[in-house]
């Protein structure tokens, strides 16, 4: 399969860089060592950030010992959260950079049955659990995705961060995508308004108000899609179809809710060292509550 | 001089965003999107609302960006564009 749409790109892919901004310089470092080294070097760091990080050691240890018995246990946890949080930055950025045999090296699809039977536009939803880039991924192995990752960061150069109509922007274009038969990657708990949050032990997620509104108005199947690691794999699973839209906006949100949670919770329990969004400060969050309040009548 | 399309308009808005939401004295100069009326889902939810209520089509090349949802003005200018490119065409 091929990409089918070249409409104009998405703000994601007019970055030099796509992971962190403030990580873009060791782009040429990482390009010179192998993935392991790669991986390694940045799990020190990570490591290293989380035990000087009150904030980032809070978070590591409140998840561990939501998730294990013995003191032990939770220090290899929080230890285990830290460095792959390191590891999955490394192959963020190495992989924006890579051709696709980079990409698709080491890599399973589990339910892949599901991709097959779409037809026209979808949406491929992701959780900021386990290794990133798996929609960048799923377009290297030849699949008509791509990748909404950070609708209207890339308006925030400068630290400017994105308005309200930019944003907007970057989700008509995506609906446009969609409408024209792509397939959309983008993550549930990214940026923007809260939609509504579910409970992990350890943790809570914050689920966004983005790819809810773009399926509202196009329709599209939304089909949840998780990746771990196991060794050096990195194992997609695309689960089945969330269900259609539904009038009721409420009852739409509670069973989506309800999916997402099982599936999250899922993951969590028995992966607990990769879920990456543990360690996502909500700093942003705090700001925008503070900044749009409602309007007098 | 009331302007009934700018009154339809404002009612559409008002739809998506809330009546608690939507300020009592708004007018062709009040701005739609600096994050106080409408967020981006709420922009997008109007966008496609304006298609459906006026029977017009909002192109691809960011008129979201580009000023036509500055303010609620803005907003009834491109809808009564698009109405009078339809009627003619």
């Amino acid at each position: 399969m091929t990409e089918q749409v070249p409409v104009e790109r998405l703000p994601d892919e007019g970055r030099p860089f796509g992971g962190p901004q403030r990580l873009g310089w060791l782009l040429p470092l990482l390009g010179r060592v192998s993935r392991p080294t790669s991986g390694n070097l940045l799990a020190a760091l990570t490591i290293a950030q989380g035990l000087t990080s009150r904030y980032r050691w809070g978070v590591a240890r409140t998840w561990s010992a939501a998730h294990t018995r013995s003191r032990w246990d939770r220090y290899r946890l929080t230890f285990a959260l830290f460095a792959n949080h390191g590891r999955f930055l490394a192959d963020e950025i190495r992989f924006w950079r890579d051709e696709a045999e980079g990409l698709t090296r080491d890599v399973t699809i589990e339910g892949r049955e599901h991709l097959d039977a779409l037809q026209g536009g979808a949406i491929l939803l992701g959780l900021h659990i386990g290794p990133p880039v798996t929609g960048r991924t799923l377009a290297a192995l030849g699949y008509p995705v791509r990748t909404a990752g950070r609708l209207g960061d890339a308006y925030d150069a400068g630290g400017k961060t994105a308005t309200p109509r930019e944003r907007a922007d970057g989700l008509q274009q995506a609906r446009v995508l969609i409408r024209n038969g792509t397939w959309l990657y983008m993550a549930a708990d990214g940026r923007g308004r809260e939609a509504f949050r579910i409970a992990v032990p350890g943790r809570e997620a914050i689920i966004r108000a983005g790819w809810l509104a773009l399926r509202r108005v196009t329709g599209a199947p939304v089909l949840p899609v998780v990746c771990r690691r196991d060794g050096v794999r990195r194992i997609i699973t695309v689960h089945a179809p969330l269900h259609a839209v539904s009038p009721d906006r409420a009852e739409d949100e509670s069973r989506c809710r309800a999916v997402l949670s099982a599936l999250l919770n899922d993951y969590a329990d028995r992966f607990p060292e990769q879920c990456r969004y543990v360690l996502v400060s909500w700093r942003r969050d705090r700001r925008a509550a503070q900044t749009r309040r409602p309007l007098s009548p | 001089m009331t302007d009934p399309l700018l009154d339809r308009t404002r009612a559409v808005i008002e739809r998506i965003a809330g009546r608690d939401r939507t300020p009592a004295s708004c007018g062709a100069d009040t701005p739609l999107g600096d994050g106080q009326w409408l967020d981006s889902v709420e922009l997008v939810e109007v966008m496609v609302a304006c298609e459906t209520e006026f029977g017009v089509m909002f192109d691809e090349t960011g008129e979201l960006a580009a000023g036509a949802f500055d303010t609620l003005g803005t907003l009834t200018r491109m809808i009564r564009a698009k109405l009078d490119t339809r009627t003619s065409s």
